[in-house]
């Protein structure tokens, strides 16, 4: 599809300055420890480790130069290795997601860093070119994600389901579990569901990881709030990724797992 | 001209048609239309030039010609109020460096709540427009969809306004909750600037005209005021009959 994202062409890309290879890693954070499923990252769907299937989704992408696994144990990280992966280590004791990702960036290189899940290993690669795409374009970019369009309407009420608003330029304004717009006014519109899935520039990782909490990422529980809050910029692509069940499904249970496994089979996939 | 070298214009848009009260600023409250008292509160804050109604119906032109005050007959199709001052101050007063928007429904405006909103732009360069909030105390009032919600960055910038509750609850229920006083200050050109921009899809379906600017990336500077005032914006017969009830206990503790 997009020709400036390959790696092979990144170079030439005129939004760049010259010469300048603008180096694109995928991270997949891996904590051992799981109150509900300890050892979640080994655990084997359809045959083959949680892990595994994250990494060799993410490197798919047309963007990501390398994808590197951070884990604060042993057990993952010989496991990635195993399997020909590349795994980093971090402190056991890091406070987010975030902290893990700006340790991580520590020990490895990368100009723009993307944050894979490693509880959704059906990731379409797709969905990472697409969050990178406009950093490439703008280096003004610091940080940007994904967002889909909701059809179902139960998800509309549901506060698990995290609502964006964007404006004129893509950039997030606000994410809510309330329902955003609100539908005052009987006029078509669309509402959008924030896909977690983020890309962000080394310096900016850093930045982020020391900003302070803020009021409204804590009372809506949702970390993004912090970024919008300090007043940065945060992209929001629309994903054309078609088949968002399987590709944003995380897996948090053993029966999660077995759910997963049905998905694949319902597909005809491995 | 104010000290700092502005010119500040007051403009209240007005509209002879609405959904439930038909000519609902022209109605009579103490001796005065609603629309009147409105005026007064917005020449008593001492800070504009001069201050403009702009109606897009002659009976009120001439009711508020009546009382003195400068008008300009508007198009009828608007579909906001921001939308009746830009055309009011392209057509009169260009050369405005700032334009608050003054409500036409809300006849007991604290006059001082003008000179808060105006602040802003006086002092911050990096402001586009501005706007009021107020604590919002009550839980039923936080619920309805008429109470408008404003979450605000850390330099109290606008993000959105929603009739949704915004923030969700999620995790601490303490949190305080903003409600939205309809009164804007803005730069001329970004008056103009929304002007031509035409409604936008966040806007039509929560039918908020700020969210047009936000979505243009306007910088909306908000601030918390501490004025008290009565909050009766007239929108139905009701509120009506509520007002009259309002002046005449002020009236009486006289």
């Amino acid at each position: 599809m997009h020709d400036v994202f390959s790696k092979s062409n990144r170079q030439k890309n005129n939004f760049q300055p010259e010469n300048v290879v603008v180096k694109v890693i995928g991270m997949v954070p891996a904590r051992y420890a799981s109150s509900r499923m300890p050892g979640k990252p080994l655990a084997l769907i359809s045959g083959k480790s949680m892990i595994q299937r994250v990494v060799e989704q993410s490197s798919q992408a047309k963007v990501l130069d390398e994808v590197w696994v951070a884990t604060d144990d042993s057990r993952i990280a010989e496991a990635v290795e195993h399997f020909g992966g590349k795994a980093v280590m971090t402190s056991p004791d890091c406070a987010s997601g975030t902290d893990r990702l700006a340790q991580a960036i520590e020990l490895v290189e990368g100009d723009i860093i993307v944050n894979v899940q490693g509880d959704q290993p059906f990731i379409d690669p797709l969905m990472i070119d697409e969050t990178v795409g406009p950093m490439l374009e703008d280096e003004s970019l610091q940080m940007a994600t994904l967002i889909h369009p909701i059809h179902r309407q139960e998800d509309l009420e549901d506060p698990g389901v995290v609502k964006a608003v964007i404006d004129l330029a893509g950039n997030g304004m606000y994410f809510s579990r309330s329902l955003i717009p609100a539908p005052h006014n009987d006029v078509a519109h669309q509402v959008y569901e924030h896909v977690g899935l983020y890309a962000y520039r080394r310096d900016f990782l850093k930045t982020l990881a020391i900003l302070p909490q803020t009021v409204l990422e804590r009372v809506e529980g949702l970390e993004q709030l912090r970024v919008i809050e300090h007043g940065y910029r945060l992209r929001c692509v629309i994903t054309a990724c078609a088949d968002n069940e399987l590709s944003g499904f995380s897996i948090d249970t053993p029966e999660d797992v077995l759910r997963g496994e049905a998905m694949l089979q319902e597909r005809g996939l491995e | 001209m104010d000290i700092s070298g502005n010119k500040i214009v007051g403009i209240i848009p007005a509209r002879i048609g609405s959904e439930e009260v038909y000519a609902k600023v022209l109605m009579d409250l103490g001796g005065k239309t609603v629309i009147q008292h409105v005026y007064e509160k917005a020449t008593a804050a001492g800070v504009f030039e001069e201050v403009l109604i702009a109606a897009d119906d002659q009976r009120i032109v001439e009711a508020a010609e009546k009382f003195g005050a400068k008008t300009y007959l508007t198009q009828t199709d608007h579909i906001c109020g921001t939308d009746r001052c830009a055309e009011a101050v392209r057509a009169l007063v260009p050369d405005a460096d700032i334009v608050v928007n003054i409500q036409a429904d809300e006849p007991f405006l604290n006059p001082e709540m003008i000179s808060q909103v105006v602040e802003p732009l006086l002092t911050d360069g990096a402001w586009d427009m501005a706007t009021l909030c107020c604590p919002c105390i009550d839980e039923a009032s936080k619920e309805a969809e008429f109470t408008v919600k404003i979450v605000k960055s850390a330099a109290g910038r606008a993000l959105y306004f929603s009739r949704s509750v915004i923030p969700y609850p999620r995790y601490d229920r303490g949190t305080a909750y903003y409600q939205h006083i309809g009164i804007y200050a803005y730069r001329t050109e970004q008056l103009l600037r929304f002007a031509k921009l035409g409604p936008a899809e966040l806007e039509l379906a929560e039918g908020l005209e700020q969210l047009r600017a936000i979505e243009a990336e306007m910088r909306i500077k908000v601030i918390e005021t501490d004025l008290s005032y009565a909050r009766i914006s007239i929108d139905t017969q009701a509120d009506i009959d509520n007002a009259r009830r309002f002046l005449e206990e002020q009236s009486s503790e006289e």
